[in-house]
């Protein structure tokens, strides 16, 4: 089966895991299948997304849904703007949600060996990155975390900031995190630092300074597990049905450097 | 008085396809099908649309399984808790495809609505509120569900329906006699006891239940009657369930009606007559055997044959003078402890009953306990209802004594026999014999007592059981 979903499948899972929370397979089955407001996606795309949730592991065989969907998801890029609404219930939930993304990763990198683990983010956020850590081969680790509780695509925020020091600093990595409904780490990957150059915006003007982007993260740009620069791999992908999350389809690196 | 369940977690979807339904039927021209039902105490024709099966709700009210619904106390409080849940909502599938009196076996009325489904479709409409809860047809739907149908006709009720209308309509709908699985004997009481607490009157619900106003009173007895078993059968976590009654129909009417009777001559002999019928029911002896027990059945016969189990665990303590009132100096008479007595009686076979029945949720000791509680009573009961089936006969004749006596000679002359038999060859246990003629002598001294009591002038025969004993005493 396709790991890589297309847009309207990827639209029709959201719904799944929004609908499950409030009723059962069957039910919301009929529901998509039969009601006006849902009609804008095929009968075949939900089937194929509840396949791909149940395969990745985002929906329990008996129908419960392993997270909580919070992240606003973008809707069509179509005609005319889209709304963007900030709500402080949401901004808070999405406070909530990166603070388990940080706390589980940092309980996955002290139980893989790595010393010195300290959460800088509680300090401040002039680090740039959230997590500092030593590797268990002693490498220094500056790990910038961003979770979501949105499997069928990584959509993570940038600033200035930690892009200038993302481009310093060799030790900075981005590891994404999704969150699960009981808020430990479902799945985490790395974010392609090649990647993330190529795709940055430049400022084009003196005048003109971009103070944060909102990039899509493609499934090519993901590695499965917390990755080090050396293609050292620190922590693996945790759920192995979850390393396809994202669109990822890459097999995870070799477990060198783990017991 | 009907619960409000709230609404369920996708009425908004239900409300707009209904909507569009309606409107789709409304154009499609021609002639519509209806449905004719009784709102708010005056008929009304509603509409009748297609429904995907799937959309549509379980009526957590309705009155098909309303005793059932304590099959299992943990799915029943998920539904007192969200009725609209997926658990509580595969609980009530459950509950309407099984048998009324043990929702653990499939009805099989529910494979016979299934094939018929089948063979010929859906020939009534049920029906829905606009939230798609169905009112009428929960049954119908679990069968199509079952078969992988598609969809159910529904009529559709008014969009400010609210519970209570949603209970009158069901009752309406369901009660008329017709070949629809008729609703099991305690969900008709309970049916019942809700439109009393609803208010209306005893005649009103005598003609909405097509039954007569004697009839309703003796139900409410039967009911409150129940309710007082369940109560008093608690032991730990293990309690009788009113549904464990549900076979038990005819006796409790019959109790019933000599209960009335008894009562016109003396209260107190009547509840003594309801307290002991009311422990065999409850230990499933037959409508002809617990027409046998009267007034004096626990004193004359079941006294004596009580097992140890039951008289080392209770004990009655002898009944007060009299219930002091405070702040008057007077007291009243207190129950008759006779009446206490057989209460206790009847809690103890109910303890053990609900301690028997549950052998998953009370400890195994208390459930081995319980079974060989349960059986001992239910041999003592049977021993004493041999007497008192031939007293009943004797009474006719008011021979009860003298038969007794010639009973016994009859027996005495058979032991003769056997004795001879024993000798011929030597298989008898003297002792065991020898204690018999003790227990023999005994019960002729017993019998001596009470004749002298009895009898003012004795013939022969009482004259020389009378000289005999005394020769023993001497």
């Amino acid at each position: 089966m396709p790991y890589q979903l297309g847009e309207g499948t990827r639209r029709a899972a959201t719904r799944w895991l929004t609908h499950l929370r409030r009723a059962d397979i069957p039910r919301l089955r009929t529901m998509f299948s039969h009601h006006p407001a849902y009609a804008d996606l095929t009968p075949a795309q939900y089937a194929e997304a509840l396949d791909w949730l149940k395969k990745t592991g985002m929906v329990s065989p008996d129908g419960q849904p392993a997270v909580h969907l919070t992240d606003s998801v973008p809707g069509p890029l179509g005609r005319g703007l889209r709304h963007v609404l900030w709500e402080p219930a949401s901004e808070e939930r999405n406070r909530q949600t990166g603070d388990e993304g940080e706390r589980s990763l940092i309980a996955l990198l002290r139980l893989s060996g790595a010393k010195q683990v300290v959460r800088v983010s509680a300090v401040s956020d002039a680090y740039g990155y959230d997590i500092d850590a030593i590797s268990r081969e002693g490498r220094s680790l500056h790990v910038e975390v961003k979770a979501t509780t949105n499997p069928t695509c990584l959509v993570v925020h940038l600033t200035h900031h930690e892009s200038d020091v993302m481009r310093a600093d060799q030790d900075w990595i981005m590891g994404s995190v999704l969150v699960s409904a009981s808020g430990s780490a479902l799945s985490v990957a790395t974010v392609s630092r090649t990647w993330l150059c190529s795709v940055l915006p430049a400022d084009l003007s003196p005048a003109a300074r971009w103070e944060s982007v909102r990039l899509t993260v493609p499934g090519h740009a993901l590695t499965p597990g917390l990755v080090a620069d050396d293609a050292r791999l620190i922590i693996p992908a945790v759920e192995p049905a979850s390393r396809y999350v994202w669109g990822m389809t890459d097999p995870a690196p070799s477990h060198a450097g783990l017991a | 008085m009907s619960t409000d369940f709230g609404r369920p977690p996708l009425a908004a979807e239900n409300r707009d396809l209904v909507e569009e339904r309606l409107r789709e039927a409304k154009r499609a021209g021609g002639v519509p099908e209806t449905l004719r039902i009784e709102w708010r105490g005056n008929p009304l024709q509603v509409e009748v649309i297609d429904m995907p099966v799937n959309s549509l709700y379980y009526n957590p009210g309705t009155h098909r399984i309303r005793a059932q619904r304590t099959h299992d106390p943990l799915l029943d409080q998920e539904l007192d808790r969200d009725a609209f849940t997926r658990v509580s909502q595969d609980y009530l599938h459950n509950l309407l495809k099984a048998l009324p009196a043990d929702p653990s076996k499939e009805d099989p009325d529910f494979d016979e609505l299934k094939k018929s489904l089948e063979q010929f479709g859906q020939s009534d409409p049920g029906l829905i509120t606009y939230d798609g809860v169905l009112v009428n047809g929960n049954t119908r739907r679990a069968a199509l569900q079952e078969l992988g149908k598609g969809s159910i006709r529904v009529g559709v009720l008014p969009a400010s329906c609210t519970w209570e209308d949603i209970s009158q309509v069901e009752l309406s709908l369901q009660l008329r006699r017709d070949h629809r699985r008729d609703y099991s004997y305690i969900n008709r009481l309970l049916a019942i006891e809700e439109q009393l607490a609803a208010g209306r009157t005893v005649q009103v619900i005598a003609r909405e239940f097509r039954t007569t106003v004697r009839a309703c009173e003796q139900d409410m007895w039967v009911l409150q009657t129940l309710n007082d078993l369940v109560d008093r059968s608690k032991t730990g976590p293990a309690q009788l369930r009113l549904l464990d009654f549900e076979e038990a129909q005819e006796k409790l009417k019959e109790l019933h009606r000599r209960y009335v009777k008894e009562s016109a001559s003396s209260k107190e002999k009547a509840d003594l007559m309801k307290e002991s019928r009311l422990a065999a029911i409850v230990l499933d002896f037959s409508k002809t055997d617990v027409r046998l027990i009267e007034p004096e059945f626990r004193a004359r016969y079941l006294g004596q044959r009580l097992p140890e189990s039951f008289t080392s665990q209770v004990s009655v303590a002898p009944a007060a003078a009299g219930v002091a009132i405070p702040g008057l100096n007077r007291t009243v008479r207190a129950a008759d402890p006779k009446v206490a007595e057989a209460r206790a009686l009847t809690d103890f076979v109910l303890r053990a009953k609900a301690a028997a029945v549950s052998e998953k949720t009370v400890p195994a000791q208390q459930f081995t306990e319980a079974t060989k509680a349960l059986a001992d009573m239910k041999k003592a009961v049977e021993e004493a209802l041999e007497p008192a089936g031939k007293d009943a006969r004797f009474r006719k004749r008011k021979q009860a004594a003298p038969d007794r006596v010639l009973d016994a000679c009859q027996d005495i002359e058979q032991c003769v026999t056997d004795l001879m038999l024993s000798r011929a060859s030597r298989s008898l246990d003297e002792e065991v014999f020898d204690e018999a003629v003790v227990k023999l002598r005994a019960s002729l001294a017993k019998l001596a007592m009470e004749s002298a009591r009895s009898i003012s002038e004795p013939g022969d025969g009482v004259t020389w059981l009378l000289d005999a004993v005394r020769e023993e005493e001497r």
